[in-house]
């Protein structure tokens, strides 16, 4: 050991004793991350992950590490210090080892230098620090197999040239290899073994947060075996050349076969370990413990089919991935869940018949370009009843999914969601499809519920879609239902606002829906709410030329809610991926007993009211901020309450039996089809979350708020201060660290000319 | 001690050494002498432990170089020919890391030692790389000695030195070998005579002699011969009037060249420098206007062929 740190740090000082050593190091982090920034256009996706990063980090590794290890013994040899070397008391195994580690040492230095990439562009979203903690460890693993790759081809090769286009060509093959799959349609052994032989294919599952064993330890096989071979070759130029074909020969060969062998056999068992670490936020790829134990307490088998056309298996990381979740959760269940996959191409009828939904995908075979029909759905079936997941092509959603089925039949009943339209002018068929269409996702039935009529006792939750058109009848039937345990989801306004009559305001007048909320202490005040955190509308004007132009205009009435300002402990928001709100009215909360408040979003603080001059046309920007500085502030746009609901004056004043749940959002058209306009889904999914947590679904919603999601990089949001972040982000990326790195080895070797000048002896 | 016996390397088709045994005895200095190609280096590097033998037993002390690589590696000191050394490091720094690789606790004042044995002290802070070719050298020996070994193996040691620069080292190496087990190899003559009380000769791969250094070297010098070019003669006067200077000198070729004659003698054992002192008399004596006078002393590699012709022939 103390042999080998002395030959390491040798290395490692003949390195720092180049001057340019800085240079080589910072240069793969710096092509990264310029790769990343400008060619991957990070800002331009808008998308809080550095997946194309770490993508092009390894990569680039495959250069940087052939080009540090191709001295290692081909230049040592050419110079004759092996000579030296080799009769000094190390062992074959010290030699190759402390190489190794210096090599390793400096790949791992050149990983560091890219953590301003990380550490600087953090703070223009919400990333998963977790991720990026395994993508790190996936790329240090990496560097394991590149550093020992890189050695053996050095140790082999006659010059230093031949080992780095050796060791090059190898790492890029190794790590490319798993993409081939997806380019040529092999023989499913072949291309299971390339992709069990593949870098890359064992390096991906970091890049979702996932630190399985087996890709683990298959870095540091393929460095032990690679290290082996190395050592081999280094005592075989011991032995120098005896002639072909003499018994060392053989023995060697055979040598090498059998430790193939036991390597490939190790590499086997290890894989079969299951321990693995999941460090995405919320272990979003780890099976939830509601999952678990819902699984594990069924009482009948439940039989799982995953259907999946082989060529899309071949070629798409995706139905890989939904498999693995599916034997997981085979595992998880204790016998009671039986997992089979099909291969549907074998008989694609029965699949769509089961309702699997077919889908076209290009495949390229033998240079002609074909269309393939694929299938990747799951069939659950329960004592005699079934449900299917017709198409499923990640695992993002599939746990929520599978649970939400499984709860399904396990209780042989769909969870009911009774939509009430309270907005005049509005029906569920043309305003509410997105809606109605997210709570389908979620594996709700929708029904429609008409005004004033007792709320059906199956419904799970009730949707109340606006107040304006809303009777004493119809509050007092929400009154009773909420009042016998019932959940209710209430999009509620305080000023109608009409895109017809140009975006005409008018304060809505007594309302009993709004009266039935004041008296839960919940008042939707009759102004509106703005925020400079805004989405942005088309706006048609006369351009200079006095042709139409369309500019896009900052709204304040149409309030972009950011993640900083919802609520973090709430089970609703803890998790929060976005809501739009379009014209929401400030809430009043004045929390009555027995039924306690949570405010659930608010604006920024730089947030403001209109109470009286209610001016909602775009561009009016001096009519929007006459109030501004009286009523600047956060303002309260969602609460949720919960509890037994206090009198409201509709009679039955009896004690209520169940606690009732209730969430108010402000801003009714924001649950209506013009959410779309946005293009998000975050209004819709906000929905039947809370449709979830309304329902008393505490475990379903753990498993969808953790799910890994695209942030947004909506962090800063103030564009002058963004652009002055940008600007630090680049200085640290591509001047600082890379500069730290190239000032270290410079200073260390102006030390050292001045030392060597002191002593003055020159020979 | 080094116990060399039947040791056999090949590299690839070619046969360096065939079956060499030899024993190296404490105490002593041992010259192994021969011309390029001998098998040599292939000798000493075996010792060394850098490559294997492929046949035969090379024991150090006692110990199998092949058996046990680095117990035997532990008490050698190795200088491999022509001082290969990393050109980055100072001295200093690379005797550090030696004495590190060779597991020494006390490493300052063992670099101190090996620094000023070597004569290294003004140089310690320099990279090796803008080191002259002697400095180098002595690095290289140093690196040898930093860990005090019983057994030394120096091969070459002042190839491609200037004399006054091979004089310092012969003066170590004469030191270092009252004490410990000395092998080195070379090819210059007056360094075996100086420095080695025994010797042994190398040539195609095999030992073609062995024994005192002194008196190998006298054997060897046997062989000087000069060539002297007079005028106002002919070539069988010539031979005759060379005649009495036998047995000490012997006129073994005089031919004619241009209006003169080229007469080319063996000088006999031991004639030293007076050889030529002899022939210049003898030639002012006869009244021979000497145009040339040369002294030729056969090279290393042709006494050697001379003796590996003997060898095979006996």
């Amino acid at each position: 050991m103390r042999r080998t740190l002395a030959l390491a740090r040798r290395e490692l000082a003949a390195f720092l004793n180049f001057p340019a050593g800085g240079l080589v190091l910072a240069a793969a982090p710096l092509f990264s991350a310029a790769w990343f920034l400008f060619v991957d256009g990070f800002f331009a996706r808008d998308q809080a992950s550095l997946r194309g990063f770490f993508a092009v980090s390894s990569l680039a590794l495959s250069v940087l590490a052939p080009a540090l290890t191709m001295r290692s013994w081909a230049e040592e040899r050419r110079q004759g210090t092996a000579e030296l070397l080799l009769s000094m008391p190390f062992s074959t195994a010290e030699l190759v080892a402390g190489k190794f580690l210096a090599a390793w040492l400096l790949l791992a230095v050149s990983v560091a230098i890219s953590l301003p990439v990380p550490l600087s562009l953090g703070a223009f979203g919400d990333f998963d620090s977790g991720v990026i903690v395994a993508e790190y460890a996936g790329l240090l693993l990496f560097a394991l197999a590149a550093a020992a790759i890189g050695q053996l081809a050095s140790a082999r090769s006659e010059s230093q040239t031949a080992a780095f286009l050796a060791s090059l060509l190898a790492l890029l093959a190794l790590t490319l290899l798993g993409r081939a799959n997806r380019l040529v349609e092999l023989p499913a052994a072949l291309a299971a073994l390339v992709s069990w032989v593949s870098l890359g294919a064992h390096l991906e599952p970091f890049s979702r947060g996932v630190v399985e064993f087996g890709d683990a330890s298959w870095f540091a096989l393929v460095a032990a075996f690679f290290l082996w071979l190395s050592a081999g070759s280094v005592e075989g130029r011991r032995r120098e050349r005896s002639a072909r074909g003499s018994p060392r020969r053989k023995e060697a060969r055979l040598a090498s076969f059998l430790s193939l062998a036991v390597f490939a056999a190790t590499a086997l068992l290890v894989s079969l370990v299951p321990l693995r670490a999941d460090l995405s936020a919320g272990k979003a790829h780890t099976l939830s413990s509601y999952t678990r134990k819902l699984v594990s307490t069924l009482d009948e088998p439940l039989r799982v089919t995953y259907w999946r056309s082989r060529i899309l298996a071949d070629r798409h990381p995706g139905p890989d991935m939904i498999e693995s979740l599916l034997r997981t959760l085979e595992s998880a269940s204790r016998g009671r869940v039986r997992l089979r996959v099909v291969d549907s191409s074998k008989d694609p009828a029965a699949a769509e018949a089961l309702g699997i939904e077919p889908r076209q995908m290009e495949t390229v075979e033998r240079d002609e370009q074909r269309l393939a029909i694929v299938h990747s759905g799951i069939v659950l079936e329960y004592l005699d009843a079934s449900r299917v997941l017709p198409a499923v092509l990640s695992t993002e959603t599939l746990e929520y999914e599978l649970a939400r089925a499984t709860l399904s039949l396990a209780r042989d009943r769909e969870p009911v969601a009774a939509l009430l339209v309270g907005d005049s002018g509005r029906s569920l068929e043309t305003d509410f499809q997105g809606l109605s269409a997210a709570l389908g996702r979620s594996g709700y039935v929708t029904r429609e519920q008409a005004p004033g009529s007792p709320v059906d006792s199956d419904a799970s939750v009730l949707f109340v879609l606006g107040v304006d058109a809303l009777d004493a009848a119809a509050a007092a039937a929400i009154d009773a239902y909420l009042r016998s345990g019932g959940a209710v989801f209430m999009a509620a306004r305080g000023v109608v606002v009409d895109p017809a009559d140009d975006l005409a305001a008018t304060a809505i007048g007594s309302n009993a829906a709004l009266d039935l909320l004041a008296a839960y202490g919940v008042t939707i005040r009759r102004e509106l709410a703005l925020d400079e955190r805004a989405l942005s509308v088309p706006y048609q004007t006369a351009g200079d030329t006095g042709a139409a132009e369309i500019r896009y205009v900052e709204y304040p009435h149409w309030i972009a809610v950011d993640g900083r300002y919802v609520s973090a402990t709430h089970p609703l928001t803890g998790r929060f991926g976005g809501l739009d709100l379009f014209w929401p009215s400030p809430v009043e909360l004045e929390p009555r007993e027995g039924f306690p408040a949570t405010t659930l979003v608010t604006t920024s603080p730089r947030g403001w009211r209109q109470r009286t001059a209610l001016y909602t046309g775009i561009e009016e920007n001096d009519y929007w901020a006459r109030e501004a500085s009286a009523t600047r502030g956060r303002q309260t746009l969602a609460v949720a309450l919960e509890g037994f609901p206090p009198d409201a004056g509709y009679g039955d004043a009896s004690a209520p039996g169940a606690a009732a749940r209730l969430v108010v959002v402000s801003g009714s058209d924001s649950f209506t089809d013009l959410a779309g306009y946005t293009g998000s889904l975050f209004n819709a999914e906000f929905a039947a979350t809370a449709a979830d947590w309304l329902s008393g679904e505490e475990g379903l919603l753990s498993i969808k708020v953790r799910a890994a999601r695209a942030a947004r990089l909506d962090r800063v949001g103030e564009p002058a201060l963004e652009s002055r972040l940008k600007t630090v982000s680049y200085l640290a990326i591509f001047a600082l660290a890379p500069g730290i790195a190239l000032a270290v080895p410079m200073i260390r070797n102006t030390r050292r000319r001045s030392r060597e000048g002191r002593t003055g002896g020159r020979a | 001690m080094i116990d060399v016996a039947g040791f056999s390397k090949r590299y690839g088709d070619f046969e360096a050494v065939r079956d060499v045994s030899f024993i190296v005895e404490p105490g002593r200095i041992t010259g192994l002498l021969g011309p390029n190609g001998a098998g040599k280096t292939s000798v000493l590097r075996a010792i060394a432990g850098y490559h294997e033998p492929d046949s035969g037993r090379i024991l150090v002390s006692g110990i199998d170089v092949v058996e046990d690589p680095r117990g035997a590696k532990a008490i050698i000191g190795y200088l491999p020919e022509n001082a290969p050394l990393w050109p980055d490091p100072t001295p200093e720094e690379y005797l550090r890391f030696v004495a590190e690789a060779r597991g020494l606790d006390k490493r300052a004042p063992a670099i101190a030692r090996v620094a000023a044995a070597c004569g290294l002290e003004g140089v310690m802070r320099v990279p090796i790389g803008k080191l002259s070719k002697g400095f180098r050298q002595r690095v290289a020996l140093a690196q040898a000695l930093v860990h005090d070994p019983e057994v030394l193996v120096l091969d070459e040691p002042t190839s491609g030195l200037d004399p006054n620069q091979a004089l310092e080292i012969r003066e170590l190496v004469a030191s270092l070998g009252r004490s410990r087990t000395v092998l080195l190899s070379t090819h210059i003559l007056n360094e075996a005579e100086a420095l080695c009380s025994n010797a042994l000769i190398m040539a195609g791969g095999r030992i073609v002699a062995r024994g005192g250094a002194e008196e190998m070297a006298r054997n060897l010098k046997g062989e000087e011969r000069l060539e002297l070019v007079v005028k106002g003669i002919d070539p069988d006067r010539a031979r005759d009037l060379a005649a009495p200077l036998a047995p000490r000198l012997s006129c073994v070729l005089a031919v004619a060249a241009g209006d003169g004659v080229s007469m080319t003698f063996s000088a006999a054992l031991d004639s030293g420098s007076d050889a030529s002192e002899l022939v210049f008399d003898w030639a002012l004596g006869n009244g021979l206007k000497i145009l040339e006078l040369r002294r030729e002393r056969l090279s290393l590699e042709e006494i050697f062929v001379s003796l590996t012709r003997g060898e095979a022939g006996s």
